[in-house]
C-alpha cells in the first residue's frame, strides 16, 4: 500500500472510529492539525479512541504522550509513523 | 454527548500571606487553624461576594429555597470548604488525620479481575485526601486532574515529602495526558478521575438536583477502552472530624444500555450524578465546586 492509499484508509478509519458522519475523507487535509481548534479540533476522548484504533488495526502501541502528540499531529504524520513501524 | 470549551482554571482564592498564617498555625494543630478560619470564612462571605455567589446558588438548589449570599448556610458552606483545605494541608504535611477507607476492600476485589479500576471521584469532602490514600494501594496508581490541582499536590509533595503520593496526571490542554492513565490500568492499577469538573472536551448533560448540568465523560472512555471497572468513590468528612472513603456503586464497562459511547456515557454520568445527589443529602456543605455548575 502506498502512502496516499494509507492516508485515504486512515481518514476513513478516523471518520468511522470517531463517528464523524458530517465529514468526508476529502474534507481532511493530509497536513491538517487533528487536535488543534483550527483543524479537526479532536479532544482527549478522541485521542484514546485513535490510540486504541492504531493498536487494534495496525498492531502498533503508542504509550508515550509526548510521542503521541507528534504521531497524531496530522493524518500525514500518522501515515509516516505507521509506514516506518511496518518496515 | 457534546463538546464545548469553557474557561475555568480550577484555581482557588487565597493569598500567600493567608496561606502562610494557616501553615504556621497548623504547626500547632488543626484547632488553632480552624479558629482563624472562623473569621476568614466570615470575611469571604461579607467581602468576597462575587467569588462566593455560586455557593448561594448551590445552597438554594440543595435546600429547595432561596439562600442569600449572607446567611448562616452560606457561612457554614464557606467554613466547611476552608476546613477541608486545612485538613488536606494537615494530611499532606504528615499530621494524623483519621481515615476509614471502606473503598479499599471493594477496589481490591475489582483488581482481582486483572483489568484495573477507574475510581470516579468528585470535589466533595476530602477528595485530595482520598487521592493521597491511593498511594497506599499495592499497585500502580494515578490521579487525573486539572493543572491547578496537579500544581497543588506537587507543591505539597515538594514542601513536605512526608507521604507517598500517587502519580499526578494533569490533563489541561493535553489530549494525550490520558495515555498515562491507560498505561496504569493496563498494569491492573487504579486511576482516580474527577467526574464532576468539566473543563473541555466531551461531556454529557444530565439531571443533577433537578436541573441539567454538564459532566465530563473521559473517565468512562478510559474504562471502556481499557476494560477496567468503574467505581464511584466519595470521601466525606464525618462529624467526628474523621474521613470516610466509600464506593457508592461499581459499574462494568459497556454494561449500561446504549449502542454508542455517546448513549452509554450519558448513562454513566447520570448514575454518577444520582450518587452525588444522594451523598450531598447527608453532607450538603461538602460540595466544593464554586463555579456556574448548571446549564442556563
Amino acid at each position: 500500500m502506498d502512502r496516499s492509499q494509507l492516508i485515504r484508509q486512515l481518514k476513513t478509519k478516523i471518520i468511522s472510529t470517531l463517528n464523524l458522519p458530517d465529514i468526508a475523507p476529502e474534507d481532511i487535509a493530509d497536513d491538517a492539525a487533528l487536535f488543534e481548534p483550527d483543524g479537526l479540533g479532536l479532544d482527549s476522548v478522541d485521542a484514546l479512541e485513535l490510540v486504541v484504533m492504531i493498536e487494534k488495526d495496525f498492531g502498533i502501541t503508542v504509550d508515550d504522550k509526548d510521542e503521541a502528540k507528534t504521531i497524531f499531529s496530522s493524518v500525514g504524520a500518522l501515515a509516516d509513523f505507521i509506514t516506518e513501524k511496518q518496515k | 454527548m457534546e463538546n464545548k470549551n469553557i474557561r475555568w482554571s480550577g484555581k482557588s482564592y487565597g493569598g500567600r500571606f493567608g496561606n502562610a498564617c494557616f501553615a504556621f498555625l497548623l504547626r500547632i494543630g488543626r484547632v488553632p487553624a480552624y479558629a482563624l478560619l472562623v473569621f476568614v470564612a466570615a470575611f469571604f462571605m461579607l467581602f468576597r461576594r462575587k467569588q462566593c455567589a455560586e455557593s448561594s446558588k448551590y445552597l438554594s438548589v440543595i435546600f429547595g429555597k432561596n439562600i442569600p449570599p449572607v446567611s448562616k448556610q452560606s457561612y457554614a458552606h464557606l467554613f466547611s470548604f476552608g476546613r477541608s483545605i486545612i485538613d488536606k494541608q494537615a494530611y499532606f504535611s504528615g499530621a494524623n488525620v483519621e481515615i476509614d477507607d471502606k473503598a479499599r476492600a471493594e477496589i481490591e476485589k475489582i483488581l482481582e479481575k486483572g483489568k484495573g479500576c477507574v475510581a470516579v471521584s468528585s470535589h466533595i469532602g476530602g477528595w485530595a485526601i482520598a487521592g493521597g490514600e491511593l498511594a497506599q494501594y499495592p499497585c500502580p496508581t494515578g490521579v487525573i486532574g486539572v493543572s491547578a490541582e496537579h500544581e497543588y499536590i506537587s507543591k505539597m509533595e515538594e514542601a513536605h515529602r512526608r507521604r507517598n503520593l500517587p502519580k499526578m496526571i494533569a490533563t489541561a490542554d493535553d489530549p494525550f495526558a490520558m495515555l498515562a492513565g491507560l498505561g496504569i490500568l493496563r498494569k491492573n492499577g487504579v486511576v482516580s478521575v474527577h467526574g464532576d469538573r468539566y473543563i473541555a472536551g466531551k461531556f454529557a448533560s444530565v439531571d443533577f438536583l433537578g436541573k441539567k448540568a454538564r459532566f465530563p465523560v473521559s473517565a468512562y472512555a478510559l474504562a471502556e477502552k481499557s476494560g477496567a471497572s468503574i467505581a464511584i468513590v466519595f470521601c466525606t468528612r464525618e462529624k467526628s472530624g474523621s474521613y470516610t472513603i466509600s464506593v457508592s456503586r461499581t459499574i462494568e464497562p459497556s454494561s449500561l444500555p446504549g449502542a454508542s459511547f455517546q448513549e452509554r456515557s450519558s448513562a454513566y454520568a447520570q448514575a454518577y450524578a444520582d450518587d452525588i445527589a444522594k451523598t450531598l443529602k447527608y453532607h450538603p456543605y461538602q460540595w466544593y465546586n464554586f463555579y456556574p455548575f448548571w446549564l442556563q
